[in-house]
């Protein structure tokens, strides 16, 4: 079995490669492994929205559809939104999602 | 060189220690947790984790990431003493570790009432991970709960033990639900919420006695009318007390916790305190927020300070709960407002903003996530006015865009 990995990019072009167990959330993953620029300060709970990334563009479809929730909190994210904007703790790593690549806004908070 | 040494590894503790990292520090730090357990996260404790969630989902990083942030983690360690003279913890096993700066962040523990019986098993508090298990063990093994106190902790559990299927029963003393947080209006909402699901919540109601049953553990609750509510387990929830116990014994000031400056300084400039522990002297009083954002806040503040880093500005306070299948969340400082209003969300929910001569300082919001990050923002940058609110079609996402380029343009 493949255990996903997941490359975070940071705003500055740096990538850190975090593995995670299937079943983690890409927040739970980039804070575990103490990646900066992902804070997810309410834990996962979709309170907060500090947990913002861009998702590569060609992968995008690959994820689950956002809740409204989801929807509504990235109109009021600290960076800009974008089209491939997502709340990564709601994406869910799995086999099927290894190396996706995740760039982290300027700025969270 | 001797270490920053941070007493507690909660969540200011935990925070602060990767911070200094993060902000620069390259010196040794020593993180002491009170607890055998690597740093965790504590909201999860009455909702998911107490729903039968998975332990290995609570660490804040793995235990290795402390050893490669260079941090130093020491758990189940108990300070007992602070020798400022020689600049030294001193620790219950009786080592003595000196530090350059020593930060208390201690927490808060659970305020227990001066009531008959609330030693007996089968009556909880809730604030570590040992007493969820605990909790969770006892809710296992009854079908009646009583929770009392209808605040925060209460109600979170008392919405999880209904999930797992219990009777139960929330005494409150006060006329409303979580009295020193809402307004009337959520409160109310929040109430019938909260019976809608099934918990049969008692207001304007204080307990006498916990009452033992014949194999010593608990049975009831017996009311100041008389009446004894039947119970297999008990739930105190209402509200916590610093822990300032080390402080205080080393003359410290402390006053509803430990007080420092905006610096997070004790009146020794080497020992400072953060988070549910502390008590910050401001221009406008004493300042105590007991939350993950406020904890989380002074860690990386304060460690900026250590560090010479960048000032981190104080961020808008906030706060969130989950409970009855409802999220609230409150930002700012409502209770500061002169003038209230009252707003739907736009896929439902309820936001009630409040404004002090005429400009936004606060808003509490039920399942309107949207309008809580929106006054977030705007308490960040520009914050409106109460005429910004008077068109009942203004989007606040409108509003958030223009305070925004309001600061751009003025900072």
């Amino acid at each position: 079995m493949t255990v996903p990995t997941v490359e975070f990019v940071s705003d500055g072009g740096t990538v850190t490669a975090v593995t995670a167990a299937p079943g983690t959330t890409a927040m739970r993953a980039a804070t575990g492994a103490g990646v900066q620029g992902i804070v997810g300060e309410c834990g996962g709970q979709m309170m907060c929205s500090t947990c913002h990334v861009y998702v590569q563009p060609d992968r995008l479809e690959e994820l689950p559809e956002m809740e409204p929730d989801e929807d509504e909190m990235l109109d009021l994210t600290a960076a800009p939104r974008r089209p491939e904007s997502r709340l990564s703790c709601q994406i869910v790593l799995d086999e099927q999602l290894d190396g996706l690549r995740l760039t982290m806004p300027s700025h969270q908070v | 060189m001797d270490p920053i040494v941070v007493v507690g590894a909660g969540h200011a503790g935990a925070q602060l220690a990767v911070s200094l990292r993060e902000s620069g520090y390259d010196g040794p730090v020593l993180l002491l947790g009170g607890e055998g357990e690597v740093p965790y996260q504590r909201p999860p404790l009455s909702k998911a984790y107490l729903h039968g969630g998975n332990a290995s989902e609570l660490p804040f990083r793995p235990a290795e990431a402390y050893a490669a942030l260079g941090v130093d983690l020491e758990t189940g360690v108990d300070v007992t003493a602070l020798d400022q003279e020689a600049a030294a913890v001193v620790l219950a096993d009786g080592r003595r570790l000196r530090y350059s700066t020593v930060v208390l962040a201690t927490g808060a523990e659970a305020a227990v009432p001066p009531l008959p019986g609330t030693a007996l098993p089968g009556v909880h508090t809730l604030v570590t991970r040992a007493d969820a298990d605990a909790l969770s063990a006892d809710l296992a093994a009854t079908d009646r709960l009583v929770v009392i106190g209808g605040g925060v902790v209460g109600l979170e559990v008392a919405t999880t033990a209904r999930k797992r299927g219990l009777d139960v029963v929330v005494i409150e003393a006060t006329d409303r639900l979580m009295g020193r947080m809402l307004g009337a209006d959520l409160s109310r909402v929040l109430l019938d919420r909260h019976r809608a699901g099934g918990v049969d919540i008692r207001l304007d109601l204080q307990a006498a006695e916990i009452v033992a049953g014949a194999d010593g553990r608990v049975a009831g609750v017996r009311l100041v009318d008389g009446v004894v509510l039947p119970a297999g387990a008990v739930l105190i929830g209402i509200g916590a007390r610093p822990r300032v116990e080390v402080a205080a014994a080393a003359g410290l000031a402390v006053d509803g916790g430990v007080l420092v400056d905006q610096e997070f300084r004790t009146a020794d400039p080497r020992v400072r305190a953060i988070g549910d522990c502390a008590a910050v002297v401001g221009p406008d009083g004493v300042q105590r927020y007991r939350s993950v954002q406020n904890a989380t806040d002074q860690a990386r503040r304060l460690a900026a300070l250590l560090t010479g880093a960048l000032p981190v500005p104080a961020a808008v306070p906030w706060f969130w709960s989950e409970q009855a299948g409802c999220r609230i969340q409150i930002a700012g400082d409502l209770a500061s407002a002169d003038r209230y209003l009252v707003r739907a969300g736009r896929r439902g929910g309820t936001t009630v903003f409040g404004f002090r001569d005429g400009v936004l300082v606060g808003a509490e919001s039920v399942d309107d996530a949207a309008s809580h990050l929106a006054v977030r923002t705007l308490l960040a940058h520009v914050p409106p006015t109460f005429d910004d609110f008077l068109d009942p079609d203004v989007d606040l996402r409108d509003l958030v865009a223009r305070s925004r380029s309001a600061t751009s343009l003025s900072g």
